[in-house]
């Protein structure tokens, strides 16, 4: 059964096509934990989370068809809260799974330049680029326009940039600058 | 115009693309969520009882081959079919209730919707063996709680190391018996006592006495140095209870190897049948050993056979690794695993053309000296080729390189001699 089907039935208090939608897209909705908290135990825990708020307002959920950026919203929502949560500023420790190669030092900077983005403009960049939503199914989730949502991604990717060239003039050690 | 920030960010993906996913955890992390969004209150945490499993499963591997003797007799008695199922894999405890040396206690408090029943006991000097019910108002498919806590009547703690199989569910998801099986360090006096079951993070306290005598626990002492292809081992004494027989050894410190598991120790009758063998086969808790015991059948006439025993140089006593070179950095002369990854957080190794149900390692020591303990381990059934295995360690900050302790090992000693407890 396609993800559409199964998230009509959820809608509907099916608990199995409940569970088979979650196990459908929760490697995604891992990565995307992962991405934001850097470790498994915290990322397992926010699956949970997800889980428990999904399971509470699935009935909440209109669209079948989005269910999957209903969920990794979720999952961002979560993550935010955890961060919050946290407080401070989190100095990215970079896990050596993420961490394998020279030319992974770019991922730790564009981690760091993430972080410092606003919660929405973070969210926004993730939707687009780490889950490969298309511009239309971010736009439908966050109920705005396409065009809205075009212009919030080019100023997200123009705070990153700066972010980045930031990152560049304070703590990089010996790295290119970017080429812009 | 962004062309270089979609590069970095299309780069960002590909690492986090990289990631493990742990599906296993994956699936609790979801199922856990879904039975917290059922009910009204909810916990916070997200706990397995990783450990707790990890011995369930060393005892039920060890305690397999014994076959249910009295499933027949007892199973007309109500409520019985599902204790006898508890306890088919421990003929000390089926023995005990066959002789009627079982307790009925009836003893219940709810909590949330959730009915708690502690049914029985069977108890002795050294040890308690509770079997309880947890009723549910609606169904769970994915329910779990257990006993965490028992205190005396003065409301202290008991020390007890515990152990019980998982919650056993009837077919409608609405009853499941366990029961917890309880080892006290010294003897106890047991007369009213409060068992504390954690419900999701609500504690419930139920209440009730034990009104009989526990039957005498019989205590030999050897005091006697066995010595095996080399190594001394000093038995010092074997104690037997209605429902277990305790071995305490020590494996003397100038032996040049470390002694690890006794896979199959037991005790003999005059014959030289099998009379009660070794239920936790690792030395969980140092230098005893848990045999089953058969108590109400003592023979005329016992001896102890150590059987085999895992054991490893002790200079090659550990496998010490650098997790972020990925490679080797010591391992003993005789080794015939394959190591096949090696992660910050896991490694993953595997065996060929034999069978060895063990994983192997216990504590980890870092490069600080720092000390740790695995997060989880596991492994894949032997399929007549090989057998896959994991050990994780995922969160921990640790220097490298780390050194993995060998809690079992596939090479061993072996004595057959008959060491006499009693004639």
């Amino acid at each position: 059964m396609d993800l559409v089907s199964l998230a009509e039935k959820a809608i509907k208090k099916d608990d199995d096509a409940f569970i088979a939608m979650i196990r459908e897209v929760r490697t995604d909705l891992y990565k995307t934990a992962y991405a934001y908290l850097k470790n498994e135990d915290d990322a397992l825990e926010a699956i949970q989370e997800v889980t428990f708020r999904a399971y509470r307002s699935i009935g909440k959920l209109k669209e079948p068809a989005y269910c999957k950026t209903w969920l990794i919203r979720i999952t961002i929502n979560v993550c935010q809260d955890e961060l919050k949560k946290r407080k401070q500023i989190i100095r990215t420790e970079v896990n050596d799974q993420l961490f394998v190669s020279e030319e992974d030092l770019l991922f730790m900077e564009t981690n760091e330049a993430l972080e410092q983005l606003s919660f929405e403009e973070r969210e926004l960049l993730h939707m687009k680029y780490i889950c490969d939503l298309t511009i239309r199914e971010v736009a439908e989730s966050l109920e705005v326009s396409e065009g809205t949502i075009k212009t919030r991604l080019y100023k997200a990717l123009g705070r990153l940039r700066k972010w980045m060239e930031k990152g560049d003039d304070h703590d990089v050690r010996g790295r290119r600058k970017a080429t812009k | 115009m962004f062309g270089e920030e979609e590069k970095r960010l299309s780069n960002y993906k590909k690492n986090i693309d990289r990631i493990d996913i742990p599906e296993d955890k994956l699936e609790n992390a979801m199922f856990e969520g879904i039975r917290q969004a059922k009910k009204k209150k909810r916990s916070s945490k997200w706990k397995i009882p990783a450990l707790a499993a990890a011995v369930f499963l060393i005892s039920f591997i060890l305690t397999v081959r014994v076959s249910p003797v009295m499933a027949g007799h007892i199973a007309s008695i109500p409520g019985m079919d599902r204790i006898v199922e508890l306890i088919r894999y421990d003929r000390g405890l089926q023995s005990a209730v066959n002789n009627e040396y079982m307790e009925p206690i009836g003893a219940s408090r709810s909590i949330d919707g959730v009915k708690v029943t502690i049914d029985s006991a069977i108890y002795d000097e050294y040890g308690l063996v509770l079997f309880y019910t947890i009723e549910l108002d609606e169904p769970s498919e994915y329910f779990y709680a257990g006993p965490t806590k028992i205190l005396d009547e003065t409301g202290d703690q008991i020390t007890a190391a515990s152990s019980g199989p998982g919650l056993d569910a009837s077919n409608d998801n609405k009853t499941f018996t366990g029961l917890w099986n309880l080892l006290f360090e010294e003897k106890t006096d047991l007369t009213d006592l409060t068992v504390e079951f954690e419900i999701d993070d609500e504690t419930l306290s139920i209440p009730f006495s034990l009104t009989g005598d526990p039957l005498e626990t019989k205590q030999f002492d050897l005091n006697q140095v066995v010595e095996v292809e080399g190594q001394k081992v000093e038995i010092q004494h074997v104690k037997i209870s209605p429902i277990r027989a305790i071995v305490e050894l020590e494996s003397l410190k100038n032996n040049s190897m470390k002694l690890l598991s006794f896979e199959n120790m037991k005790m003999v009758n005059g014959n030289g049948d099998e009379w009660g063998i070794v239920t936790n086969g690792a030395s969980a808790s140092g230098e005893s050993y848990y045999l089953q015991s058969n108590y109400f059948e003592m023979p005329e006439e016992l001896s102890l056979v150590l059987g085999k025993i895992q054991a490893i140089d002790k200079d090659e006593a550990s496998l010490v690794i650098d997790t972020f070179q990925k490679k080797v950095l010591k391992k003993p002369d005789y080794f015939p695993f394959e190591i096949t990854d090696i992660e910050r957080g896991r490694i993953e190794y595997e065996l060929k053309g034999q069978e060895f149900p063990y994983s192997l390692f216990g504590q980890i020591t870092d490069a600080d000296e720092k000390t740790f303990y695995e997060s989880s381990s596991g492994m894949g059934g032997f399929n007549g080729e090989k057998t896959t295995y994991y050990s994780s360690f995922e969160t921990t900050k640790y220097q490298n390189p780390i050194s993995l302790e060998f809690s079992f090992y596939p090479q061993w000693i072996e004595s057959d001699e008959k060491i006499k407890i009693f004639d």
